[in-house]
């Protein structure tokens, strides 16, 4: 039977654009490996849906709409797994790739996916909230509650005061 | 720096960049290739659902395409043009594949086996161990439900009952219900996968057995996962040939169409299909098409002459389409139109098109 024959246009945007798929991914869940597994796996439905997406004349959209999802279901069934979890049995090494500031890097650790995804959609990706509430599949005010949420945590836990804050002036 | 600078900063920070793949395309290629060869394992899954409500009912004539049939003569005396049918593809099934059989009586105790098999794969980030079970009863019958999986924690060295959820995300795509005849084999995965909690909190099983009305079988097989575990229902472990790349898949399109089309108004144009071998191309059944503009798009019946397309030959088909979304005025649009083939092997037409309100 024939194999299936990827578009031109298909093998491009792989080429193109995985390394800054890669390092979206790799913001969006803060585990290098689990960024390469998000970013194949949403390269992958996509090479099988290339025809469909092209149709809708944004790739990467779809491309970056899946991450996000796969992440945050990824994040959903890790949660389930913790509550009959046993402690590790090992420990990974750090990872090579962490920011110079590593304090806010694991405090991003520490929020609900659905948070962090927000804060990286709005201060990554600079994305509207409609935009971001767009690619979620939420309502605009979802969107405000979280990112909220987790601005409050992390001032928080840097012991910010909410007036030195963006968000504190408005 | 106020939080919100320390955010945008500490994203922005190349350090979070990952090295880019060596072969990316190769990479991506050969996990399509996997996908689609789980998928290929059983037909589509429509069939099953449809064969599933239709239990009791083995009927292929159910699940064939309303492909309609070649009529003698839709060309046009006047235009030698095969005049376009309304008739678009409904809830058929496009590529039909295997059905259910007929409900049998459960599978009771006296139907297993002595011995079962088992086989770890991986893929995805996944690790499904494939149990296989055959009926060694004397007549047909119905494997239902999920087995109790035993097995023993490393880390606690307790034994018991492992909590499993079920899943329907079966590798075998389009699985039929395990209805299996005497010495015939049924099956069902375990999920597991290291690829959650970034790899830690590994929970290793061992010694772990499936009990099935009352026996116990040892998987020898360890169960390590970070994942919630999964389980599938058993399957009718059937292979699926999809169809043969059609002849049709060697048709050349080509469109004649306005430059300019209006927003929700029918427009007509026509595809001119070229058989470029020497051996005429049979159209029987029919296959549908799909057409598009920008976002919108239908998929329909094409009107087939008898005879299909001569060797070396070539006919021209009217078409009319309506486009229904406006693309954004920097925004080129395309009129597209392309044979449905399983395999998406046929070859894709599309031409320019101004879409104005």
């Amino acid at each position: 039977m024939a194999e299936w024959q990827a578009p031109p246009a298909f093998d491009e945007y792989v080429r193109t654009r995985h390394a800054g798929l890669l390092r979206f991914a790799h913001v969006l869940c803060g585990d290098p490996h689990l960024a390469a597994d998000l970013v194949q796996d949403a390269l992958e439905r996509a090479g099988l849906a290339w025809r469909r997406i092209q149709r809708q004349d944004d790739p990467e959209g779809y491309v970056r709409r899946t991450i996000v999802n796969c992440f945050i279901n990824h994040r959903r069934a890790r949660r389930r797994e913790r509550l009959v979890a046993e402690p590790p049995d090992r420990v990974e090494p750090p990872s090579p790739h962490r920011p110079a500031d590593d304090e806010m890097w694991q405090l991003l650790a520490t929020l609900p996916p659905q948070q962090r995804t927000v804060l990286v959609l709005r201060y990554y990706e600079d994305l509207s909230e409609a935009q971001i509430a767009d690619i979620l599949g939420c309502a605009i005010g979802t969107v405000k509650s979280n990112s909220s949420r987790a601005m409050a945590k992390l001032r928080t836990a840097l012991g910010t005061p909410l007036e030195s804050t963006e968000e504190g002036k408005r | 720096m106020n939080v919100e600078d320390r955010l945008r900063a500490v994203l922005a920070d190349d350090e979070l960049a990952l090295p880019a793949w060596p072969d990316p395309v190769s990479r991506v290629h050969a996990g399509i290739a996997r996908r689609r060869r789980w998928r290929r394992l059983v037909g589509s899954f429509l069939a099953t659902a449809l064969a599933i409500v239709t239990a009791g009912v083995v009927s292929t004539a159910v699940l064939s395409p309303a492909a309609p049939q070649p009529s003698p003569s839709p060309v046009s005396p006047t235009t030698g043009v095969v005049a376009w049918i309304d008739h678009p593809v409904g809830d058929e099934v496009l590529f039909p594949g295997p059905t259910a059989r007929p409900s049998a009586r459960p599978c009771t105790a006296n139907d297993l086996p002595r011995t079962i098999s088992v086989n770890q794969v991986g893929a995805m980030g996944h690790i499904y161990t494939q149990v296989t079970l055959e009926n060694a009863g004397a007549s047909r019958c119905t494997l239902a439900g999920s087995p109790r999986l035993i097995g023993t924690n490393t880390k606690t060295g307790a034994r018991g009952a492992i909590s499993t959820q079920h899943t329907d995300a079966n590798p075998v795509e389009s699985p039929l219900p395990a209805i299996v005849d005497p010495g015939e084999p049924a099956i069902l995965f375990i999920v597991s996968g290291l690829a959650c909690d970034g790899g830690l909190n590994t929970t290793t099983y061992r010694n772990v057995s499936l009990q099935i009305f009352g026996r116990s079988y040892p998987l020898d097989h360890d169960i390590s996962t970070t994942c919630p575990l999964e389980m599938t229902d058993w399957v009718l472990n059937v292979a699926f040939e999809p169809p043969p790349t059609p002849d049709y898949a060697e048709l050349i399109p080509t469109l004649d169409a306005p430059a300019t089309v209006r927003i929700g108004e029918p427009f007509s144009f026509t595809v001119t299909l070229r058989n470029p071998t020497d051996k005429p191309i049979r159209l029987n059944p029919c296959p549908a098409y799909e057409v598009g503009v920008y976002k919108s798009a239908t998929r329909l019946w094409l009107n087939c002459p008898v005879g299909g397309i001569p060797a070396n030959g070539s006919l021209r088909f009217a078409m009319v389409f309506t486009a229904t979304v406006l693309p954004p005025p920097e925004q080129q649009a395309y009129l597209t139109w392309q044979l449905i083939d399983y395999n998406l092997t046929t070859k894709e037409a599309r031409i320019p098109v101004r879409v104005v309100p």
